[in-house]
């Protein structure tokens, strides 16, 4: 029925296994949508975010699905400006993904601001001085970026393709794609450092707060490296997941493989800046706002297992085993490694928005716990669901691999 | 002339000794600031107190444990205000004319990330809308705008309060206002005179001559953002537990 | 003409262009900023001048003064006064959201009749002349049946007190019956005749043995935390408090000494023991030698280990308290019982406290023409005297709030039958009984009188103005009294209107030219005597002013026996069972359950947990830890009188295996879970507690 829109050579399931694999993803995001309403007509007494808690998951999330969506910045910064041809059959699937973590960041953020119709008073009156400024005018932009890169993909649909003027507007938009990619990277880079920033710079947060390297906190670079470093695992990762769910090959194994080394290569000089930015942190910064580092991990639950966890479980040794190219030949350690290095940052991530606000600051505070309301899990899924919805119909009807073809007539 | 006298940089000395943590200044403040009551859903942690008294105690069991009661508002950071500098929308304003750092509500979006720098927890979001008994809103002070759900406020040292000693200043041609005539809400109610208020920055006040005092402390001094919140206390264990976490830093310094 | 879908695109887009270059984008934009930063919902203050306007807080006998910030009519601030003599400026938290009391919801708009029979709770609206009328009829049946009808007064010697008493004098079976401050009515009952107002005299007292009493927290005036400190640091006044709970008096006080629940009378009496047996005492009272048998029982030894605390305590403390006089011991009667107040005030009468500056003082009467008018008043009688079961109708007077009784009690001497009358600003539902409540205007609405000063030297008295009209059908104290009398059929009580009754009064006062005058408009204070008329005091007054009666020169006091101390119960130290904690009531909301608070007060309470909200029990850090308990979670309580849920609080100054236990107002009270005594007080009781 919708097999026209499909493109050619490629073969895909039947409509009614797709309706049946998306209705479940549909109902998600009805639910979470619901929840959005509540939060946005009732207010944020709907979660269980307070005063003391002021970011909750969402932010966590926000942080979170940003740096995992850093593979569409990094591989097309790759493939466009660095010219790794190699690329080009991932950077398709890296676009729609990148486009799916920015705008459902972007929505939640929508929804995790009190006023959301002020939020463009930023642009109005913005404080060149705020860390949040940066990350609000680069993601902004990015977003469009990423909206103008996803449209030359989407009008390559066989159907599409049809409308003459439509081809003639993707061969030109294509052809400048090489700037937008250039452009992204340069945002990205910004942004991706300033959420880094955005806890680097809190002095009153001694746990999260970073000596400043020139104007930005060292959290700003260490964001970034991190984003570039996971952000191929990441596209590696979906890829093989999307292969394992659909049962098709996608990519050839050397793109698996390049991802891999990629992502283990920027990996290793993350976790070595980590592990010196961390040590500078224990001896030097922390005690000289008055905190002992060991002060923080007291506390049941954030103990320093975590620390470990992130630096050397989920940083050092990923980063080891994809730099080995015998583990890069097996798949399953492949996955392996990329998984271990997607927690890394996922740790990171939390490390930096949750036990930064669960922690004490003033002599006499109390450790504070927080667990999120079901409107913030809910709004959290529609994202999740959101992203299933639109990967599985630009999956369907657009070309993400192109070399599915030639793999499937293999 | 008068381009040589010092800016003002009005601050607050609180005597813990002199507080009986009879809230009265956590209820003037509210007067003074319309402040809604709670909602129903509120508690410690999602409730609006700009000065709100916490109980401190020594840690020690009893019959050893004592306790001091601690007025919290915010402690009007004079360097590298936490939360002035991360507003994305200058919603934060630090006033370099008398160093009081006020939040413009009706400019703030809500993101909260003023209150995650905020060390202090001084700050407070309206997690719901405003809400008073019917009639009680006609009680309400005409010199303060009401705020909505959805945006953060906090103390200002009762701006509205200087505005209005000014403005009378003005209207009998003087140019500047005595000390006497400007006093935050919080610092007139308190039944045991523990709130003392004035300029800082004039070497003969009595607040800069108790802030001098050894006597005298800032909460998280060794963060560097100068606020000009002072404590006093003769109890000295008050003292060690405030300085508990410098000790200990200082220590694994020197030997680390 | 042939329309594409082309063409149609086209149009579209190029209007979206075309748009963007008008004035309507940007206005819609700047129109939404401006919206979302005023929500029509939103109440916005009412400008306009402000003006200042001088009057006395009615909120205790404590009788503070202070300013109103009006805005037009409309008060948007209260302060205190500070050259006032009474409060030197300070107001309670109370008394500073004083002027949200309007707006309280659960503010009484129409005379009611409640039924609050457990299952049957209802009420129903009705005329003030139609609920007069079924009062009468229920005093006639009492006086018919010989049945008693009392009037409870929380504020007594006003001039509405004096009609109240005319009234009872009317009936064959009429009580009038106080709740004042318990501690100083025992006192007054150990002499052998009334030896007239009794009041502490705490700022002349050179040392303060409190039994628990909040005197540096919410107990008569707000001043005098700072008058403490400036004393203390003085060397002119020490305060020793004796307490379970490091309560805010006991944190400031010069010493705590914290005692077992409910053993206040052992350690009084263990006081009383040292200071006979190293004699100590001053007064030498007829029944000394019998008196010193009585509590041969209870030496410091014995003493120390009911209370829990060392014997060298109770030495030195009993020497101080001797040593350093005037002083003055201080018990509070709403959480003691009547044994233990007794034990108390015995200390006052052994050192010769009583009737010297600085310790427990006899204060003049105020003139009152009510009070010498031809018709007759009824004495003072107390709720302990009357039999169980044997009110037919209790009128309470709850205009004001102050000290009320316990509902136990007034429940304990009601008939089957028997109904309770409040005058009430504000919803009080009783839940064992008929009720009628018939609406009185609230603080600044009405003209009230302020009488008392238990912690003064001497007494005095305010007037509250009425600063903004009250809502129509109040009903004010005086003439509740007069209308309820001439439905009732009772016609010795004095007419006029409450402004003339008072006018009367100050003229009296006048007259009798004694005592001081504060000018609350130029702060000054001065003699009576220099005031031209009647009419400049009462304008005084009116203006926040007050009059200060002068003190009483000393007098002989009429003997007093220490015998009717009794021991007949034996104090003893009540050990928990294994498994079980000392459920402790905690005084602060039996004291205040019976007043509303603005709704503001939440900002102490719920919003920062300054003071206990909600259903809340405090343990020992120790204690909690040992039942598995965490700060923050739900128990049961459980006694043998019932059980409740409650949230948790770790507390490391609370003394082990002791529950303090607080309940929210209008919820199931943590009193119902107690065993009460003889005299409706409440005793620590045992009580277990689990995890909910």
């Amino acid at each position: 029925m919708d097999k026209k829109f499909i493109s050619r050579g490629v073969s895909r399931t039947s409509i009614g296994n797709f309706g049946l694999w998306i209705s479940p993803w549909a109902l998600m995001l009805v639910v979470g949508l619901y929840a959005v309403m509540l939060c946005l007509f009732k207010g944020l007494n709907q979660t269980n975010m307070d005063n003391r808690f002021a970011f909750g998951l969402w932010i966590y999330l926000d942080l979170t699905v940003i740096a995992l969506g850093a593979g569409a910045f990094f591989t097309g910064f790759l493939l466009y400006i660095l010219k790794r041809k190699e690329l080009k059959a991932v950077i398709n699937s890296a676009v729609v993904i990148g486009f799916i973590c920015y705008s459902g960041a972007v929505g939640v953020l929508m929804v995790d601001v009190g006023q959301p119709l002020r939020a463009w008073f930023t642009f109005w009156h913005p404080n060149v001085h705020s860390m949040l400024t940066e990350v609000t005018f680069c993601i902004t932009c990015y977003l469009m970026v990423l909206a103008i890169e996803y449209v030359p993909v989407i009008l390559k649909n066989r159907k599409i393709k049809h409308v003459s003027s439509m081809l003639v507007f993707e061969h030109e938009l294509h052809k400048l794609i090489v700037v937008f990619a250039a452009v992204g990277t340069f945002l990205s880079f910004f942004h991706q450092g300033s959420l880094g920033g955005l806890y680097g710079v809190l002095i009153g947060r001694p746990f999260a707060f970073r000596p400043a390297l020139g104007i930005w906190p060292t959290t700003f670079f260490l964001f970034i490296i991190s984003a570039a470093a996971v952000g191929p695992s990441f596209i590696l990762l979906t890829t093989a997941l999307v292969s394992k769910i659909t049962g098709k090959k996608l990519v050839k194994p050397e793109v698996y493989q390049l991802l891999g080394k990629i992502s283990g290569s920027i990996l290793i000089v993350y976790v070595l800046l980590k592990a010196i930015d961390t040590l500078i942190w224990i001896n030097s910064t922390s005690p000289s706002l008055g905190f002992s580092a060991a002060s923080f991990y007291k506390f049941s639950g954030f103990g320093t297992w975590i620390m470990f966890a992130e630096i050397v479980l989920c940083g050092l040794v990923p980063a080891l085993m994809l730099l080995n190219q015998n583990i890069r030949q097996q798949f399953r350690w492949l996955i392996t490694a990329a998984l271990l290095a997607c927690t890394g940052i996922v740790i990171n991530r939390f490390v930096m928005t949750i036990q930064t606000l669960a922690l004490p600051t003033l002599p006499f505070d109390a450790y504070m716990s927080y667990v999120p309301s079901w409107q913030e899990v809910a709004t959290f899924l529609a994202v999740l669901a959101y992203g299933m919805l639109v990967y599985s119909f630009s999956f369907r009807y657009l070309t993400l691999f192109p070399q599915e073809r030639e793999l499937q007539s293999l | 002339m008068e381009s040589n006298e010092k800016k003002p940089r009005y601050g607050m000395v609180i005597d813990l000794d002199r507080c009986n943590g009879c809230g009265n200044c956590t209820l003037a403040c509210a007067v003074e600031n319309n402040v809604p009551p709670a909602h129903e859903n509120a508690n410690e942690r999602t409730g609006i107190t700009w000065m709100r008294v916490q109980k401190v105690d020594n840690n020690r069991p009893y019959p050893e444990n004592r306790s001091v009661y601690f007025p919290l508002t915010c402690q009007q950071c004079d360097h590298h205000t936490p939360c002035e500098s991360v507003c994305p929308q200058k919603a934060v304003e630090y006033d370099t004319e008398t160093g009081i750092v006020a939040q413009i509500p009706v400019r703030c979006l809500g993101c909260r990330y003023c209150m995650t720098a905020c060390p202090y927890h001084a700050r407070y979001f309206n997690w719901w809308d405003p809400e008073w008994p019917k009639g009680m809103e006609t009680a309400l002070n005409p010199d303060v705008s009401t705020r909505m759900r959805g945006v953060v406020e906090k103390c200002n040292f009762c701006h509205g309060r200087l505005q209005a000693a000014r403005a009378k200043a003005a209207v009998e041609g003087r140019r500047a206002i005595a000390d006497a005539e400007y006093i935050p809400a919080c610092a007139e109610s308190c039944p045991t005179k523990a709130i003392y208020f004035g300029n800082l920055a004039d070497a003969g006040s009595e607040v800069s001559r108790l802030a001098k005092e050894k006597n005298s402390f800032r909460l998280l001094e060794q963060l560097g953002t100068e606020p000009k919140v002072y404590f006093r206390s003769e109890q000295s264990w008050v003292h060690e537990q405030m300085n508990a976490k410098l000790k200990t830093a200082e220590k694994e310094k020197i030997h680390g | 003409m042939n329309i594409t879908r082309r063409e149609i695109l086209r149009f579209v887009g190029g209007s979206a262009l075309g748009i963007l270059l008008t004035p309507v984008p940007w206005k819609a934009l700047d129109d939404s900023a401006i919206w979302t930063q005023n929500w029509p919902w939103i109440p916005e203050p009412v400008r306009g001048e402000s003006s200042y306007k001088l009057t006395s807080c009615t909120l205790c006998s404590a009788s503070c003064g202070l300013r109103a910030r009006c805005i037009g009519n409309q008060p948007v601030s209260l302060s205190g006064i500070s050259a006032h003599p009474l409060n030197s400026g300070a107001l309670c938290s109370f008394g500073i959201i004083a002027h949200h009391l309007r707006y309280h919801p659960a503010r009484l708009s129409r005379p009611c009749r409640i039924s609050g029979k457990a299952g049957a709770s209802g009420s129903t609206a009705m005329a003030f002349d139609e609920l007069l009328l079924e009062v009468a009829a229920a005093i006639n049946d009492a006086s018919a049946s010989s049945q008693t009808v009392a009037i409870v007064d929380g504020r007594p010697g006003r001039t509405a007190s004096h009609l109240f008493q005319q009234f009872a004098a009317g009936l064959p079976n009429g009580k009038y019956i106080t709740a004042g401050e318990s501690s100083l009515e025992i006192l007054g009952s150990m002499f052998e005749k009334p030896p007239g107002p009794l009041a502490y005299d705490l700022d002349n007292s050179k040392m303060i043995l409190s039994f628990g009493v909040p005197l540096l927290d919410r107990w008569g005036t707000p001043a005098r935390t700072a008058r403490y400190l400036q004393k203390k640091s003085e060397g002119k006044q020490r305060i020793i408090q004796v307490e379970t709970l490091q309560s805010r008096t006991a944190g400031m006080a010069d010493r705590w000494i914290p005692i077992r629940p409910g053993t206040e009378a052992a350690f009084a009496l263990g006081i009383a023991h040292v200071i006979l047996k190293d004699k100590l005492f001053r007064d030498a009272s007829k029944d000394i030698a019998e008196f010193e048998t009585m509590i041969a029982a209870y030496p410091p030894s014995a003493v120390a280990e009911i209370c829990g605390v060392s014997q060298d305590f109770i030495r030195d403390t009993a020497r101080e308290f001797s040593a350093n006089r005037p002083s003055v011991a201080v018990i509070d009667g709403s959480a003691n019982s009547r044994h233990a107040l007794a034990a108390v005030m015995a200390l006052n009468i052994l050192v010769g406290n009583v009737g010297r500056k600085g310790g427990v003082v006899v204060h003049r009467e105020i003139p009152s023409p009510v009070a010498l008018s031809k018709n007759k008043m009824s004495p003072i009688s107390t709720l302990d005297a009357i039999p169980d079961h044997s009110i037919r109708a209790m009128l309470i007077d709850e205009s004001l709030s102050g000290s009320s009784l316990p509902d136990g009690l007034l429940q304990k001497k009601l008939t089957g039958n028997g109904i309770l009358v409040s005058l009430s600003p504000f919803v009080t539902e009783r839940p064992f009984c008929t009720q009628y409540v018939i609406p009185s205007p609230v603080f600044l609405e009405s003209l009230a009188e302020l009488t008392g000063q238990a912690d003064r030297e001497s007494s005095s008295l305010s007037l509250s103005a009425p600063l903004v009209p009250e809502p129509a059908g109040m009903v004010d104290p005086i003439q509740f009294i007069q209308r309820l009398g001439s439905a009732a059929g009772v016609m010795n009580i004095d007419s006029g209107t409450t402004e003339e009754l008072l006018k009367k009064r100050m003229t009296a006062i006048y007259s009798e030219k004694r005592g001081s005058i504060f000018n609350a408009s130029n702060g000054q204070t001065s003699e009576l005597k220099g005031l031209t008329s009647p009419d400049e005091l009462w304008n005084v007054l009116f203006a926040g002013g007050c009059w200060m009666d002068s003190p009483e020169t000393v007098r002989s006091l009429p003997a007093v026996r220490l015998t009717s101390v009794s021991t007949a119960d034996r104090i003893k130290n009540i050990p928990p069972e294994s498994n079980q904690l000392l459920l402790l009531p905690c005084a602060e909301d039996v004291i205040y359950r019976n007043s509303e608070i603005s709704p503001l007060m939440s900002k102490v309470g719920q919003e920062s947990g300054l003071r206990p909200s909600g259903c809340k029990v405090y343990l020992q850090t120790a204690t909690g830890d040992a039942l598995g308990l965490t700060d923050g979670c739900r128990v049961m309580l459980q006694t043998k009188k019932g059980s409740m849920q409650a949230e948790v609080r770790l507390d490391p100054s609370m003394m082990p295996d002791v529950a303090a236990a607080y309940s929210a107002l209008n919820q199931q009270n943590i009193i119902s879970l107690c065993e009460m005594n003889q005299d409706a007080s409440l005793q620590p009781t045992p009580v277990k507690i689990q995890k909910v």
